[in-house]
């Protein structure tokens, strides 16, 4: 068995640059890779959201601050690929919503239960999402649509929270 | 495995369990109704009656930044057949006559909802 509960230690500036900018390409290449999987259910907003898997993993084993670097930069550049400005605004209320809940769920669990944290991911971005949409829309109309996002939410949540799980087992060299 | 571990497979199974049924009943829904609603940047532009309908015809809406959807109404029916946004989500949800869920389309912030006729019956007693 693997080591678990280690938080990487960087030895220099320059490689926690370097490890921190691999991470980010590692989620946008998912990111990129994910948009080009089709979805069974035209429904907006539904999403595998496997690029989550690299933030549920650097929350494990990485310090919080270099988490949210680097979400931020996978958030800004997954928009700018998408090419939809509008995107922007769902993303980062949905990706920091998320973020909040893994983070406090993970400091009350002591980094126990990674899968958990992806389901809580997931339904937390879903509501991110439906809230800038009420504030778009001007209508609570749209909140149906968070019972059917927040069902497909877990289930895809459980999907990338066992994969991060899974993997935050394995050291990174 | 630990106690925390199983109260969270619980959790998420009842949650599961819950959503899923919460799912089912909104897409089961059926409404007599037909009042179609469009709305464009949270403003509401038209309101069709669509059991009036006679000759099917197109709409075509335009936001703020010049996003296009052109929508077509038919009798009992309305769905948005095509749009300029990158995915076209609006366009796959196709035709809509009843359901709670609202057709949507993210990019171009046009929404598309069909209510119930039944409120002015209502208002008559």
């Amino acid at each position: 068995m693997l080591t678990q509960d280690t938080k990487i230690a960087f030895r220099t500036k320059t490689q926690r640059l370097c490890v921190l900018a691999l991470m980010a390409t590692f989620s946008l290449i998912i990111f990129v890779v994910e948009s080009q999987i089709p979805v069974p259910i035209a429904i907006p907003g539904i999403k595998l959201g496997l690029a989550n898997v690299i933030t549920l993993f650097m929350l494990k084993r990485f310090s919080v601050k270099d988490t949210a670097y680097v979400l931020s930069v996978r958030i800004v550049l997954a928009s700018i690929f998408a090419g939809q400005g509008m995107y922007l605004a769902y993303s980062v209320a949905g990706g920091f919503l998320a973020f909040a809940a893994m983070v406090l769920f993970l400091k009350a669990s002591k980094g126990e239960n990674l899968w958990f944290a992806g389901v809580l991911g997931a339904i937390s971005h879903n509501l991110g999402q439906i809230l800038v949409a009420i504030f778009f829309f001007q209508t609570g109309y749209v909140a149906y649509y968070f019972v059917v996002l927040t069902f497909c939410g877990i289930v895809t949540g459980l999907f990338t929270g066992i994969t991060a799980q899974l993997a935050s087992k394995y050291r990174i060299k | 495995m630990r106690k925390s571990t199983k109260i969270l497979i619980a959790l998420t199974a009842v949650m599961l369990l819950v959503f899923g049924i919460g799912t089912f009943l909104i897409l089961t829904e059926k409404q007599d109704s037909k009042i179609a609603k469009i709305y464009v940047g949270g403003e509401l532009l038209y309101e069709i009656d669509l059991q009036a309908v006679a000759e099917p015809y197109t709409i075509t809406v335009t936001n703020e930044s010049g996003g296009e959807n052109v929508i077509e109404v038919r009798q009992g029916e309305i769905g948005v057949i095509s749009a300029s946004c990158p995915d076209k989500l609006c366009v796959e949800c196709g035709f809509s006559g009843n359901g709670l869920l609202p057709i949507i389309c993210l990019p171009n912030e046009v929404m598309i909802c069909v209510e119930g006729g039944n409120s002015d019956v209502d208002a008559r007693h």
